[in-house]
C-alpha cells in the first residue's frame, strides 16, 4: 500500500479538481435556472463521499482517493440523473460556457495561489510579532501573547504548570537574571497564589491578532523631518509623475521617427540606440557623474527625471515595435488628406498605442518607484531621498528589523498595485485597432 | 491647432514644475557637517544623544547624518562624490579599508591636527588607543583615520550542552586538538543522521581564516608591504585545521545545509542551542543578555596550537592566547570643505564624555524597553576603562566576559593595511571556500590566493611605468570620428535631395521627431561611453588621473583571469539558456490565460502581477527565505512530493553550488509576471476580424492560436528575446544583494565581476575592458537576431510579407 501513496495523492488530487469543476457547474447552472432541484442534488450527490470519510478508516492516502472517487461519482451521477436537459440546445451551451469558465478559475486560482504565497507571507510577516517572524513551520495567521490589565498595566498572561495542571498566570514583574515573579488568574484553581520562576518554565498564551503597530512604528521609525515618510512620498512621487510624462513624450516622438519616417542614418542610429543598452551601468556612472555634477545638478532630484525626457532606449524600442504593427494605409490615407507628420502623430498613431502606453507607464512607474541606486549617488541631503532609499533605514549592521521592513515594503508596494489595478483597462480594449474597419 | 495648444501648455507645466523643483530653501547661516555612515533611528537613541550634545556645544555647526544602506558603507557612493569633488565632510568607515582608500588619498592625513591637538583636554592621543586599532588607521607611517569602535573575538561555549555531553564546564578547550575533540564529543545527530546539535563550526560566528592563521604564526603580508604571503605554511596549517574540522562533522555541504537554517536575533542558534561552541565577537554578549538572560554560557580565549600554549619553539615569547579585531573609524576626506569642523565632530565622538552621555542615553533607551545593556568597546583603553566602570552589566556572567574581552585587546592583531586591502580579503575567503569545498587542496588554495594578489601588488608597484593619459589625443580621434559621420549624413542627404521636396519634408520631420534623443545621446551618453571606451585601455582607479596602459587590461582579461571571466561567462550563458526561453514562455502562457473575458480578470491580474512590484530589498529577503534548504516553502513542498515518491533530496539552492543558478531562475520565474503586461498589449492588438475569419474557416482553438495569435505576437517576441537577452547577461541586483557571487563563484556573472573589480578592486579600467567584452558579445547575439528576424517576425505595415 505503502509504494502506491504517491500514485493516489496524484490520481486524488485529480478527481478532487474533477469533482469541484462539475459541482460547481451544477450550482450555477441551479442558479441560473432557478431550479433547487439540480443544486440539491448535486449537495446530495457529496453524500457518499462524506460518508466514506467518516466510516472507512484506512491510511491517509488511499482515504483521500476513495474520497475524492466517491465524490466523483457522486457528482456524475447527479449530472446524468435528473431532468432532461440535453434536448434544451440552449442550455446545453449554456452549461458548455459553465463548464468552460470554472475550469478557467480553477486554473487561475491554482496559479495565483502559487503565485501569491509569497506575497501573502509577506503582508502577514509585516503584521507578526518579532519572535513569530522566522519560526518554522511558518506562522500564516499572526498571533500575539495576550495581556489583562491589572493595577493599571497590561500584564503578559502565560501558562505555567502547577501540580501537575496547566494554569494561567499573569506577570507582576521581572527580576534580572531572568526570573519572573507571577500569580494565578482568579478563575483557576490556584488563584492568587503568587510565585517566582524562571522564565523558561512559562509557556506565553497568544491568540490571534494582527499586529498593526508595525506599521506606526515603520512610521515612526524615519527621521523627524519627514513627517513620518510622507516626504520621501512626495519626493518620489515628483520624481515618477516627472519621469513618466517625460518618458511617454520622448520615446513616442522618437520611437515614430525611427518607425515610420525615413531619413538618412535612421537605421544605423538605431544599432546605436540599441547599443546603449548593452552597456552595464556600471562603467558609465562616473563620467554620467561628473557631467551631472558640472551641470549643477548634483544634491537635487533633477538627474533622475531630466534624462526621462530625451527618449530612453528601452521605451523607443518598445513603442517602435508597436508602431510597426500599424498598417501603413491610415497614415497614406490622413497624408492624401493633408494632415502633417505631427498630425499623424498626435491624432493618429498615439491612440492606436494606448495599451503600449500604458504598459510603458506601468514599467517606468515601477523602474522610478523602486529606484535606489540613483538617488543614492546624487542625492546629499536625506530630506531629498525617495521611499527607496528609506527602506534600507530599517536595516542596521546587525540584522535588520523585519517586522518593521515588511511593513514599509507594503506600503511602498501599495501605490504601484493601485496604479497598475486601475491602469489595466487600457490592455483591455479588445476590439480591433487598426481602425480601418470603422 | 488644437493639438499645438495642448503641448505648449504641457511644456510650460514642465518648465513651472523644474523651477518649483529647483527652488532651493533659503539656507540658515549655521555650517551644515555632512557625515556619511552613521545611521540615525529609533534604536540609535546613543548616536542621537552624542550628536545632540555636539551640536549644543557648538552652536553653530549643523550635523547632517546620511545613512549609506546596511552594512554602513557604500564605495561608489564615495568614490563617485570624491572624483566629483563633493565629499562629505566626515566618513565612518570600516578600519580594514582604510589602506585601500589612503593609500589613494582619498583621505586627509591627521597628524598634524593630532599634533595641533595633542594637549588640549579634547586632544587625541596615539598612547590611550589599543595598538590594533591605531595601527590599522595608519599607512605609511601616516594616520588617516581616528578608530571609533573595536571589536574582538573569543570561544563562547554552553556550560549546560558540556555537562550534557560529560566534559567539564570549567575547563573549555585550550588548542586545537582539544576542539576538534570536544566538538566531536557536543555534536548529536538525529536518526536520519542529520544535525541536531554541532559541536562546533570553525567559520562560524565571526574568526575567519584570519584567526587560525595568526594563531598558528602565520602572516598575510610581508612586512614592507609589498609581498602577499598568504600561502606561507603556516597559514596552510591553519587552513588544514579548519578543513579537518569540517570534514570529521560530515563536511561544509551538510554543515552549510544545517548552518542556512540558522536564524538570527532569539532563535540565534547558539541560544537555542544548536551550537554548542562558537567563536564570536564581543558584540554578542548584547544579543545574549537580550535574550537568552538565562542561558548558561561562558567565554573563554580561542583554542591556539598545542605548540603555542606550550611557547616552543617560533612561538617562544608570544602570549599564548590571541584574538584580532575590526571596527569602524572616523575619516576625513580629501577635499571635504569643512575640515576644522569635522576635526572638532571627530574629537568630542572619540572623547570620554561623548562615550558616557552616548552609553547613558542607550542604556536608558534599553532600559525602559526591559531589555539590559551590554556596551561596545570603544578604540581608546581610556574610554572603555571609565565605560566598564560605569556601565558595566551587573550580572558577573555578563562583566567577566566583556572583562576578557578587554583584556584580550592589548594582545589583538589586525588586517594588514595594504592597498590591496578588500582584494586580500576576498582572495583568503575564496581560497577556504576552495579548500573547504574540496575542490582544491589547501595549499593550491592559498598559492591561487597569493597569485592573484601578488600581481595586483606587482601591478600597483608598477604603475608610474605607465604615462598619464593626454586627453589631447583621444579627444582628437572623437573629433573625426563625429566628423566622418556627419560627412556621411551629409553625402546621403544630398543624394535624398534628388529625391524631391517629399522625400526631403519626411526626412526633416524624420530629425525633428528624432532630436529629443539624439540630443540626449550627445550629451549623456556619448561622453561617457567615449571615456569608458578610453578608460578601458587604461589604468584608471577614479582617484587619480588615468594613465594610458594600451592593451594590458585586455591582455590580462584573456590569459591571466581569463579562469575567471570564463566562469563568469559561462554562468551568464547557463542563465541565459535556461531562464530565457522558461521565462518567456511562462509570461506568455500567463498572458494568454489572463486575455479572456472571464469575470475577476483584473484581480487575477493584479495578482500574477503582485511579484514584480515588490522592491529589490523585500524580494531578496522573501526568496532567501523561500529557498531555505530546511526551512524554506520550496523544501517543504519538494520534500513533501518529490522526496516521499521518487526520493530526490531537497536542494540546497542559494547554498549550494550545483542549485544557486536555478534558484535565481526559479525567482526569475516568480517575476514573469511582470513581463505579461508587454504580451496583454500585445494581444490586445490583434484584430478581431482576423479570428472571424478563422473562426469561419473552422479552426480549433489550437489552429487560431498557431496562425493567427503567434504570428500576430511576434515583433513582441522578438522585442522581449532581445530585451531579454541583454538584461539577463547583465543581471545584477539580485546577486549583489542575495549571494555576492554565490557558493564558490557558481552565481558570479559578468557585471558582479566588473561592478567588483571597479569599486571595490578601484579597477575601473579594467572594469571597464570587461564591459565592453561583455558588449561585443552581446552586440554579436543581437545583431544575429537582427538579421534572422525579417524571417519569422511579421509587421502588419509591412505588406506582402
Amino acid at each position: 500500500m505503502q509504494s502506491l501513496a504517491p500514485v493516489f495523492w496524484l490520481l486524488g488530487t485529480l478527481m478532487l479538481y474533477a469533482t469541484v469543476w462539475a459541482f460547481w457547474v451544477q450550482i450555477l447552472e441551479g442558479c441560473r435556472y432557478r431550479n433547487v432541484g439540480i443544486v440539491l442534488g448535486a449537495l446530495v450527490s457529496l453524500l457518499p463521499a462524506i460518508a466514506v470519510y467518516k466510516l472507512l478508516h484506512l491510511p491517509s492516502a488511499a482515504r483521500f482517493v476513495s474520497v475524492t472517487a466517491c465524490g466523483l461519482i457522486g457528482v456524475c451521477i447527479a449530472f446524468t440523473l435528473g431532468p432532461k436537459r440535453v434536448k434544451d440546445w440552449k442550455r446545453l451551451k449554456q452549461r458548455k460556457e459553465y463548464a468552460w469558465k470554472t475550469a478557467y478559475h480553477l486554473v487561475l486560482l491554482t496559479g495565483s495561489a502559487i503565485f501569491i504565497v509569497p506575497f501573502v507571507w509577506l503582508v502577514t510577516t509585516s503584521l507578526k510579532e518579532e519572535d513569530e517572524i522566522f519560526k518554522y513551520p511558518p506562522v500564516w495567521i499572526p498571533t500575539r501573547p495576550v495581556t489583562i490589565m491589572y493595577e493599571g498595566k497590561p500584564r503578559p498572561i502565560y501558562s505555567f504548570g502547577i501540580g501537575g495542571q496547566l494554569q494561567q498566570v499573569m506577570e507582576l514583574a521581572e527580576s534580572g537574571e531572568g526570573l519572573k515573579t507571577v500569580r494565578v488568574l482568579d478563575n483557576q484553581p490556584d488563584a492568587g497564589k503568587t510565585f517566582t520562576v524562571p522564565r523558561a518554565k512559562l509557556a506565553t498564551v497568544r491568540r490571534f491578532a494582527l499586529k498593526w503597530e508595525n506599521y506606526k512604528d515603520a512610521l515612526n521609525y524615519l527621521p523627524e523631518e519627514t513627517h513620518k515618510g510622507l516626504l520621501y512620498l512626495w519626493n518620489t512621487v515628483y520624481i515618477t509623475l516627472l519621469a513618466i510624462l517625460g518618458t511617454l513624450l520622448s520615446c513616442s516622438m522618437v520611437a515614430y521617427s525611427f518607425a515610420r519616417l525615413r531619413w538618412p542614418g535612421r537605421d544605423q542610429l538605431f544599432l546605436v540606440l540599441l547599443s546603449t543598452m548593452m552597456i552595464p551601468g556600471a562603467v558609465t556612472m562616473i563620467p554620467v557623474f561628473l557631467i551631472m555634477r558640472s551641470l549643477g545638478w548634483y544634491d537635487t532630484l533633477r538627474p533622475l527625471w531630466v534624462p526621462a525626457f530625451f527618449g530612453g532606449a528601452f521605451g523607443v524600442f518598445l513603442l517602435r515595435q508597436f508602431f510597426m504593427t500599424i498598417p501603413t494605409d491610415l497614415e497614406d490615407a490622413a497624408k492624401i488628406d493633408g494632415c502633417s507628420y505631427f498630425g499623424i502623430y498626435w491624432k493618429i498613431m498615439l491612440p492606436l498605442i494606448k495599451p503600449a502606453l500604458a504598459a510603458l507607464t506601468i514599467m517606468t512607474f515601477m523602474g522610478s518607484w523602486n529606484n535606489f541606486m540613483g538617488p543614492l549617488i546624487y542625492v546629499n541631503s536625506p530630506e531629498k531621498m525617495p521611499l527607496a532609499y528609506a527602506l534600507q533605514l530599517f536595516q542596521g549592521a546587525h540584522g535588520a528589523e523585519y517586522g518593521l521592513l515588511m511593513a514599509a515594503s507594503t506600503l511602498v508596494m501599495l501605490p504601484v498595485l493601485i496604479v497598475f489595478f486601475f491602469t489595466q483597462r487600457y490592455f483591455i480594449q479588445g476590439i480591433t485597432l487598426t481602425g480601418i474597419k470603422g | 491647432m488644437a493639438s499645438y495648444r495642448k503641448l505648449s501648455i504641457l511644456l510650460v507645466a514642465i518648465l513651472a514644475a523644474t523651477l518649483l523643483g529647483g527652488c532651493a530653501r533659503k539656507d540658515n547661516t549655521k555650517i551644515k557637517l555632512v557625515v556619511w555612515g552613521l545611521q540615525s533611528s529609533e534604536e540609535s537613541k546613543g548616536l542621537d544623544a552624542a550628536v545632540a550634545e555636539f551640536e549644543r556645544r557648538h552652536p553653530n555647526i549643523d550635523v547632517k547624518l546620511l545613512s549609506m544602506g546596511a552594512g554602513g558603507m557604500n564605495p561608489q557612493k564615495l568614490m563617485t562624490a570624491i572624483a566629483g569633488k563633493v565629499p562629505p565632510d566626515v566618513i565612518y568607515q570600516d578600519r580594514f579599508t582604510i589602506g585601500d582608500w589612503a593609500s589613494r588619498d582619498a583621505f586627509m592625513p591627521l597628524d598634524e591636527l593630532i599634533a595641533r591637538d595633542r594637549e588640549k583636554p579634547d586632544g587625541i592621543r596615539q598612547e590611550e588607543f589599543y595598538r590594533a586599532c591605531w595601527a590599522e588607521a595608519t599607512y605609511k607611517g601616516r594616520v588617516y583615520a581616528i578608530p571609533y569602535n573595536t571589536d574582538d573575538r573569543a570561544l563562547y561555549y554552553n556550560r549546560a550542552l558540556f555537562r550534557e555531553a560529560g566534559l567539564d564546564p570549567n575547563k573549555p578547550p585550550q588548542t586545537w586538538d582539544e576542539l576538534l575533540d570536544y566538538a566531536k564529543k557536543l555534536t548529536v545527530y538525529d536518526k536520519y543522521g542529520n544535525f541536531k546539535r554541532i559541536g562546533f563550526i570553525p567559520n562560524f560566528g565571526n574568526s575567519w581564516l584570519y584567526l587560525y592563521s595568526w594563531q598558528n604564526g602565520g602572516e598575510f603580508m610581508s612586512p614592507d608591504g609589498r609581498k602577499c604571503t598568504l600561502n606561507n605554511p603556516y597559514s596552510i596549517e591553519a587552513l588544514e585545521y579548519m578543513v579537518s574540522v569540517y570534514d570529521a562533522l560530515k563536511g561544509i555541504e551538510a554543515i552549510s545545509s544545517f548552518q542556512a537554517g540558522f536564524k538570527t536575533q532569539e532563535l540565534d542558534p547558539f541560544l537555542l542551542g544548536l551550537v554548542a561552541m562558537k567563536i564570536d565577537g564581543n558584540w554578542c554578549l548584547d544579543s545574549i543578555a537580550r535574550y537568552a538572560p538565562d542561558l548558561d554560557f561562558a567565554v573563554a580565549p580561542a583554542p591556539v596550537p598545542r605548540a603555542r600554549l606550550a611557547g616552543e619553539g617560533r612561538f617562544a615569547g608570544q602570549p599564548k592566547f590571541i584574538t584580532w579585531s575590526g571596527g569602524f573609524s572616523l575619516a576625513i576626506p580629501t577635499g571635504a570643505k569643512h575640515v576644522e569642523e569635522a576635526w572638532e565632530f571627530i574629537k568630542w565622538m572619540s572623547s570620554t564624555e561623548c562615550w558616557r552621555i552616548s552609553c547613558k542615553a542607550q542604556q536608558q533607551y534599553n532600559l525602559s524597553r526591559g531589555r539590559p545593556y551590554v556596551p561596545i568597546m570603544s578604540a581608546s583603553s581610556r574610554v572603555n576603562e571609565v565605560i566598564f566602570r560605569e556601565f558595566a552589566p551587573s550580572s558577573k556572567k555578563f562583566s567577566e566576559p566583556l572583562r576578557l574581552f578587554l583584556d584580550l585587546m592589548k594582545v589583538s592583531k589586525y588586517r594588514p593595511v595594504t592597498f590591496v586591502g578588500q582584494r586580500l580579503w576576498d582572495e583568503h575567503v575564496r581560497a577556504f571556500d576552495r579548500a573547504t569545498r574540496h575542490k582544491m587542496s589547501a595549499k593550491a588554495a592559498m598559492d591561487e590566493g597569493t597569485r592573484v594578489v601578488q600581481r595586483e601588488l606587482d601591478r600597483a608597484f608598477n604603475r608610474e611605468k605607465f604615462p598619464k593619459l593626454n586627453w589631447a589625443y583621444p579627444l582628437t580621434v572623437i573629433s573625426v570620428l563625429v566628423a566622418g559621420f556627419i560627412a556621411f549624413v551629409i553625402v546621403k542627404l544630398r543624394r535624398y535631395g534628388r529625391i524631391g521636396k517629399l522625400g526631403q519634408g519626411e526626412a526633416i520631420a524624420g530629425y525633428i521627431f528624432a532630436a529629443p534623443w539624439i540630443l540626449g545621446f550627445l550629451a549623456f551618453t556619448l561622453g561617457p561611453i567615449i571615456a569608458s571606451i578610453i578608460f578601458s585601455f587604461c589604468d584608471y582607479d577614479v582617484l587619480h588621473p588615468a594613465r594610458w596602459a594600451g592593451l594590458t587590461n585586455y591582455r590580462d582579461l584573456f590569459t591571466y583571469d581569463w579562469p575567471d571571466m570564463s566562469k563568469a561567462l559561462y554562468n551568464a550563458a547557463f542563465l541565459a539558456v535556461f531562464g530565457l526561453p522558461l521565462g518567456l514562455i511562462t509570461s506568455l502562457s500567463i498572458a494568454l490565460l489572463l486575455n479572456t473575458k472571464v469575470g475577476g480578470m483584473t484581480w487575477y491580474r493584479t495578482i500574477y502581477y503582485l511579484p514584480s512590484i515588490v522592491p529589490v530589498v523585500a524580494n531578496a529577503i522573501l526568496w532567501i527565505w523561500i529557498l531555505n534548504p530546511p526551512y524554506g516553502l520550496v523544501n517543504a513542498a519538494w520534500r513533501a512530493t518529490l522526496t516521499q515518491w521518487f526520493g530526490i533530496a531537497a536542494p540546497g539552492w542559494l547554498t549550494s553550488e550545483v542549485y544557486a543558478k536555478p534558484g535565481l531562475i526559479l525567482m526569475g520565474l516568480w517575476g514573469a509576471g511582470g513581463g505579461m503586461i508587454l504580451w496583454l498589449a500585445g494581444l490586445q492588438g490583434i484584430p478581431q476580424h482576423l479570428y472571424e475569419a478563422a473562426d469561419l474557416d473552422g479552426a480549433n482553438w489550437w489552429a487560431r492560436f498557431r496562425h493567427v495569435t503567434l504570428p500576430m505576437l511576434t515583433p513582441y517576441m522578438f522585442f522581449n528575446l532581445i530585451m531579454g537577452t541583454i538584461g539577463v547577461l547583465q543581471t545584477f541586483d539580485n546577486v549583489y544583494i542575495m549571494t555576492g557571487g554565490g557558493p564558490g563563484d557558481s552565481t558570479t556573472v559578468p557585471v558582479f565581476y566588473l561592478f567588483n573589480n571597479a569599486f571595490n578592486y578601484f579597477k575601473m579600467g579594467y572594469a571597464s575592458a570587461i564591459a565592453w567584452l561583455l558588449f561585443a558579445i552581446i552586440l554579436v547575439l543581437t545583431i544575429a537576431q537582427l538579421k534572422l528576424a525579417p524571417r519569422w517576425v511579421y509587421y502588419e505595415s509591412e505588406k506582402g510579407k
